[in-house]
């Protein structure tokens, strides 16, 4: 009975045992498969991983290789300076091929870029560094290096200073363009505008001396008619002297050659030059033109004939730009606040500048709206190279305007001018 | 201008029109003038004629205005020949060149009148000068 007992204790048992093995089985299947699963997941995720960090470093490789080539094919640099981690610093391929320097560890440091530089261009290279180093904001500027072999090439740096707020620490960054090509072409575009206008200023000359001769008294007489065309043919003709004048004057700037001849002349009989060429401009609009002049000016110690086409230019301007019968003043003086300086104010009653207009006057071919209706056949050429040969001359011109009162133009220049000619204001 | 209808001036100037527009303005002024298309020319007519002013362009065919200032100061009258350079050709080589043969007066013809012209003739011919 016992063992009957029993033997159904086990029986029970084990189908208890049986009962309870199930769950566990399934449990335990399960979690090998979620494990199975988890595996299989974590191993599709890092082969998809890899891959796509296998992608990324070869589209960061080709990236890589273009911009090296782009760098390559158009001949520019590009580099960083980085002052808060020296490490971030780094030049490109092409900058050391630019500057013929072979590519190392140990990026160049920024001193590079001067020791590098044209020994004519190396003052204004420091001064545009010492700015760059200084002044965060973006940055362009031209010049000349000396490579190793000796070989000259023209660069063009344009990049930006960035300022950390905190420390007060820089990162310059930014290309180099090799635009060697660029002046050779411009230099020949310069050297033709200045052979074509030489060739232009011979027959002009002729026209406007043949048309004065016969406009000049003892002269057969000529009828009214006559008269006012001969004079049309000689104010055209001085005018086309003026505008060819200009043309030289921009190309010697831009080849580097517009030197000086110091002479030493009297101001007083130049601007009385000038008006005896402008007077009948002057008149045919029925212009008043004033000229006035302070007792014992000394004489100007100078380049002549730069000194003239700037007062010149500032006196053609206003007759060009004043309506009929307007005024034109010049009052020439030594200048009160440095009596080593002579001051020339040209003061007209013309059409003036228009306010958004008055920043670009002094740049070259720019004309005002207002100019060119007025006088559609100008260069704009002329403010440019007045201000060109003041500033050479170590001068200074300012101006002021109102738009249909009349412009007032300030020029001071020193009585005795030294050619300082050096680099050329046309590379930066 | 009556006292000065005896003064000689030769005008050595290949552009035809401009020797043309000088002479006549020199010629209503009073003056003789006398006519030279080439430096060589020039030259010859010079040392012969003797004439008080020479006008001058640089730029000349045969002979070179600057080389017939040279060889017009081998001449023992030539040597104070007054002399006024006429040119297109601002360059500065040329005019220091113009100065180390005692030419000291030169006129850009682009930047002056008729009028500049017969003033520096006359400017030569004061007593001063």
């Amino acid at each position: 009975m016992v063992e009957q007992v029993l033997q159904v204790v086990a029986q029970s048992y084990q189908q208890v045992q049986t009962i309870a093995a199930f769950p566990l089985l399934i449990a335990g299947v399960f979690v090998l498969i979620v494990v199975a699963l988890g595996v299989y997941v974590a191993i599709v995720a890092r082969v998809r991983a890899d891959a796509r960090v296998a992608h990324l470093v070869k589209a960061y490789d080709t990236v890589t290789k273009e911009l090296r080539e782009a760098q390559k094919i158009g001949h520019f640099g590009s580099f960083v300076f980085d002052f808060r981690d020296l490490e971030l610093s780094s030049w490109s391929e092409e900058m050391y091929r630019l500057y013929g320097l072979m590519p190392r560890e140990k990026t160049p440091d920024i001193h590079t870029f001067l020791r590098l530089a044209h020994p004519q261009d190396e003052s204004v290279v420091r001064e545009m560094w010492t700015h760059v180093c200084t002044t965060p904001g973006p940055f362009a500027f031209s010049y000349r290096i000396v490579l190793p072999t000796k070989q000259v090439r023209y660069v063009h740096v344009e990049g930006n200073t960035l300022m950390d707020v905190e420390t007060k620490q820089l990162r310059i960054e930014g290309v180099v363009h090799d635009i060697t090509k660029e002046m050779e072409i411009d230099r020949a575009k310069s050297e033709f505008v200045s052979l074509a206008s030489h060739q232009l200023k011979t027959p002009i000359t002729s026209i406007k001396w043949l048309s004065e001769v016969l406009l000049r008294k003892g002269s057969e007489p000529v009828t009214q008619v006559q008269e006012k065309y001969i004079s049309n043919i000689h104010d055209s003709s001085q005018h086309m002297i003026e505008m060819i004048n200009d043309l030289l004057n921009v190309s010697r700037i831009e080849l580097g050659t517009l030197s000086m001849k110091i002479d030493e002349f009297d101001v007083k009989e130049l601007i009385e030059n000038i008006r005896e060429e402008q007077w009948h401009a002057a008149e045919e609009k029925h212009l008043t033109l004033n000229i006035t002049y302070d007792d014992g000016l000394p004489h100007l110690v100078a380049d002549r004939n730069l000194f003239r086409m700037v007062i010149q230019n500032l006196i053609s301007n206003a007759i060009r730009y004043t309506p009929a019968n307007g005024t034109i003043e010049c009052a020439v003086s030594r200048a009160q606040t440095d009596k080593e300086f002579l001051f020339v104010r040209v003061t007209d009653s013309g059409i003036g500048i228009p306010k958004e207009e008055r920043k670009h006057i002094f740049e070259k071919l720019y004309r005002a709206p207002n100019a060119q209706t007025l006088v559609p056949d100008g260069t704009g050429l002329g403010l440019y190279v007045v201000k060109t040969v003041i500033e050479r001359a170590h001068g200074g011109i300012s101006f002021e305007s109102e738009e249909g009162k009349g412009t007032t133009f300030y020029v001071s220049v020193p009585f005795v001018w030294h050619d300082t000619a050096g680099v050329e204001k046309a590379h930066s | 201008m009556t006292d000065t209808k005896k003064h000689t001036v030769l005008v050595v100037e290949d552009e035809m029109a401009t020797a043309l527009a000088m002479g006549s303005a020199l010629e209503q002024e009073g003056y003789e003038v006398l006519r030279a298309a080439d430096g060589e020319e020039g030259l010859r007519v010079a040392l012969e004629k003797h004439p008080e002013v020479l006008l001058v362009d640089l730029k000349l065919p045969k002979m070179s205005g600057m080389d017939m200032i040279h060889a017009l100061r081998e001449d023992a009258w030539g040597k104070t020949a007054r002399v006024v350079i006429l040119t297109n050709v601002s360059d500065m080589g040329s005019l220091q060149a113009a100065m180390m043969n005692d030419t000291f007066y030169y006129l850009i013809k682009s930047d002056s009148s008729v009028a500049d012209v017969i003033r520096a003739v006359a400017t030569q011919l004061a007593p001063s000068a």
